[in-house]
């Protein structure tokens, strides 16, 4: 399926096995969340889906101006949870950037409240800056769950999905910034794992408006 | 979560601690209060200066001063500790009593205000600034005689619930709510909600919004009851959920309701957890924690209506017992999902097994439990204005137990809006809630629907003023009745050039994939107004078919030059090869 004029992508193909799911525009105020999910899964809560979200509002400024200073960093991986011991250097990052991000802000970097009520909210996987078709990306890997619920019970927990998503700025230079999101997100890491390529592949078939 | 759970379950509406009410627990909050916040403590309503100082508290004025006779014989007699009193209900101020007493005990009143707001720590400047504000507002709407009570009574009650606030009042000695649940603020968290709710009370066009939550309903409903009418009883509700875990609502007609509120749905998150900015949560239109509290209450209070309606237990027979809990944050604590485009807010209903079950990520409002809400809380009747395209006459739905009295103000056409919304504004003083699709306002994007409930208010040069409760710079301070018509009538909204419209009129309202008065008020469908989910999905076919077909050849294009490069770049080497040995090379270059 190929989508058009979504936000700054003037067009992205997705994989012939996706069709369309819950469309949802206005509220927040421009927002817009665009799910497309595999033709398999009618539920998409148990399956996977690709999503494309804007949350209708910029981000404060200077997490905005944090996100964009960010992005000018060479492409690369940032933080990878199971080989960097030292988590300080990219807390201090996630910290400036803090509501640029949405919800996975509240990750486990930045909060270190045990599991519970004030407990994070995405388990930080992976971070890194990469690059799609000239632009510039945040990627994010990781898993939202439950606060309450321990990192070793999100397997299986019924609030647990598996989460790799990019944000990119969609107004570079304007003021204020603008970020817009393409998500994939599955029930389990097995399922994230399989459509990982056909999302990777979605993306590279994105052509800006801007670009 | 065991706890909270637990205390949750214990949750009875009328389970007061009257020690602690009385003062035992706020005495010691008080002092914890001062403690914290390094801020002198004035106590409730300290240096209110009561204008009235003869004998008998004061109550009785002389014959021949009619102006206050007919002021007490209102109804508004003050009690010794500046309270006003109960045993004769308050009435909206006629307007006639602009005499200088008011004005003294207003000025006092503000003065003790502006303290109270110190103590959370705003800047004098800032509560200076909100306190003028609020009084000067108030005094307009007492003016036009729309106001309960008189300024300087509504900005006591104002100064009351939020030293409550502070104080804590209410609380049980062991730390937990009134009503037995866990207490879930800091005295941070508390300063930024009397910092917040005076805000609001001082501005609510700027500081009432919902951020990145589907509270349109709520807040714009907050927003009409903060501009006019009895402001004071919306801080009186925010400081009873915080400090009981429950607030009673009352109606016009005088029905109360309990509403128990789960404390865990108004614990800070992200945006009500930074500290109190006019920037962040006024200019850049994000939820602080008056607006939290109040989206708890007011979605509790919608869930309990629901229950009501279908016949179930409600938030007022206990926590526990609720068959619909609204949760303003924190909905992964009932077994909601989140995840990085959830706002994690729902409605969770309550199954067989005990546990909840999701029903959707908002407060789940149409336009009729909108309406309802409205009517619980005491707001004014036909406060909620919609296209009758949508609502038809006004009427809710038959066997939906809506009150027989409810209603929706309809209108036809934009002069229609204009004279009864005139008239709705003469007659309360307030702005009306209307529905729009939002996609459909200027800048929308004109893209699928997303029924959306924002303040309007009729203009005396003809115009409209719309006021979101999104960012500031989405409010349209004067907009002409087309951008009015074209985002409250669905059928006005967007009809595809290749569908037949009837010569004689518009598109038929019933069709039945336009947004209709039981579409929940969130955003919603992609689907094109007029257009069937058959039309849909075909349209959706052929535009993939087309998409693929376009794709093919443009890959059968790239196939092609990429064939014919690399046949020429075999060629070259050919002939570079032929050259090299000297030989002839005679093939044609393809």
């Amino acid at each position: 399926m190929l989508l058009k004029k979504i936000g700054v992508i003037k067009e992205l193909l997705l994989p012939p096995e996706f069709v369309q799911g819950e469309q949802e525009f206005g509220g927040k105020g421009n927002n817009w969340r665009l799910s497309y999910h595999p033709r398999k899964f009618k539920d998409t809560d148990s399956g996977a889906q690709i999503i494309l979200y804007y949350r209708g509002n910029p981000p404060y400024k200077t997490a905005g101006d944090a996100f964009r200073v960010l992005l000018t960093q060479s492409p690369g991986t940032l933080f990878e949870q199971s080989k960097d011991t030292n988590s300080r250097p990219i807390a201090s990052i996630l910290k400036n950037l803090s509501e640029a991000l949405g919800p996975a802000a509240n990750n486990q970097l930045l909060n270190h409240e045990p599991p519970g009520l004030s407990g994070p909210l995405f388990f930080m996987q992976k971070i890194a800056v990469a690059m799609v078709n000239k632009r510039k990306v945040l990627a994010l890997t990781g898993v939202f769950h439950g606060t309450s619920v321990p990192v070793e019970e999100f397997e299986g927990h019924p609030t647990t999905s598996y989460y790799h998503g990019l944000l990119f700025d969609s107004a570079p230079g304007n003021q204020p910034c603008s970020i817009e999101e393409i998500v994939l997100q599955a029930a389990t890491q097995a399922m994230l794992e399989q459509y990982l390529p056909s999302f990777e592949k979605a993306v590279a078939s994105i052509r800006w408006s801007d670009i | 979560m065991a706890d909270d759970n637990k205390a949750a379950e214990t949750a009875r509406p009328n389970d007061k601690v009257a020690s602690v009410k009385d003062g035992v627990d706020s005495g010691h909050a008080s002092e914890e209060a001062v403690a914290l916040l390094d801020r002198p403590t004035p106590a409730p309503g300290a240096g209110v200066e009561s204008p009235i100082r003869d004998g008998s508290m004061g109550t009785t004025p002389p014959a021949s001063d009619k102006t206050m006779t007919a002021y007490w014989q209102a109804g508004n007699r003050i009690n010794g500790d500046g309270t006003r009193s109960t045993d004769a209900p308050a009435k909206l101020n006629d307007g006639s009593d602009k005499s200088d007493p008011s004005r003294s005990g207003l000025e006092s009143a503000t003065e003790a205000y502006q303290k109270t707001l110190e103590r959370a720590n705003l800047s004098p400047k800032q509560a200076e600034e909100f306190a003028r504000l609020t009084a000067d507002r108030l005094q307009k709407a007492a003016d036009g005689g729309k106001l309960t009570g008189t300024p300087e009574e509504q900005l006591n009650r104002m100064n009351k619930a939020m030293s409550d606030v502070l104080d804590k009042t209410g609380k049980r000695p062991d730390g937990t709510l009134e009503n037995g649940q866990t207490d879930h603020l800091s005295d941070r968290d508390r300063a930024n909600l009397v910092k917040d709710m005076a805000a609001r009370q001082a501005n609510p066009e700027k500081f009432v919004n919902q951020g990145d939550h589907m509270t349109c309903v709520l807040q714009s409903n907050q927003k009409q009851r903060l501009e006019a009418g009895d402001p004071a009883q919306v801080s009186e509700q925010i400081a009873s959920v915080v400090n009981k875990g429950s607030a009673e609502v009352v109606q016009k007609d005088g029905t109360t309701r309990t509403v128990n509120v789960d404390s865990r749905s108004f614990m800070p998150d992200a945006e009500s957890s930074v500290a109190f900015n006019t920037g962040f949560h006024g200019d850049a239109g994000k939820r602080s924690m008056a607006g939290h509290v109040y989206d708890a209450l007011a979605g509790q209070t919608v869930a309990d209506l629901r229950s009501e309606r279908e016949g179930k237990p409600s938030s007022t027979q206990g926590l526990d017992k609720a068959s619909y809990v609204y949760m303003a944050a924190h909905a992964d604590q009932l077994g909601a999902k989140p995840g990085q485009t959830s706002t994690n807010e729902a409605l969770m209903a309550k199954n067989s097994k005990g546990s909840y079950d999701f029903v959707t990520n908002s407060p789940g409002v149409d336009i009729w439990q909108s309406a309802h809400l409205n009517m619980a809380m005491g707001g004014e009747p036909g406060a909620m204005f919609a296209s009758s395209t949508v609502v038809g006459d006004g009427v809710p739905p038959k066997g939906a137990n809506y009150p027989p009295e409810l209603r929706v103000t309809s209108f036809a056409d934009t002069n229609e809006l204009r004279t009864k919304l005139t008239d709705f504004q003469n007659r309360t003083g307030q702005s009306a809630q209307i529905l729009v699709d939002a996609p459909y306002l200027p800048g929308g994007g004109q893209s699928g629907h997303g029924l959306h409930a924002m303040n309007i208010t009729a203009l005396e040069n003809g115009k409209f003023k719309l006021d979101n409760n999104w960012a500031s710079n989405y409010d349209m301070s004067s907009v002409d009745a087309k951008v009015v018509a074209r985002a409250t009538n669905p059928t006005e909204s967007y009809v595809p050039s290749d569908r037949p419209r009837p010569a004689d009129g518009p598109v038929v309202p019933s069709h039945p994939d336009l947004p209709t008065d039981r579409t929940e008020i969130k955003p919603d469908t992609g689907r094109n107004p007029n257009e069937s989910v058959d039309q849909y999905n075909q349209r959706l076919l052929e535009q993939q078919k087309a998409d693929e077909a376009k794709q093919k050849e443009l890959q059968e294009k790239q196939t092609k030059e990429r064939q014919k490069a690399e046949a020429h770049a075999a060629w070259m080497q050919q002939k570079i090869a032929a050259e090299a040995k000297g030989l002839p090379f005679t093939l044609t270059e393809p």
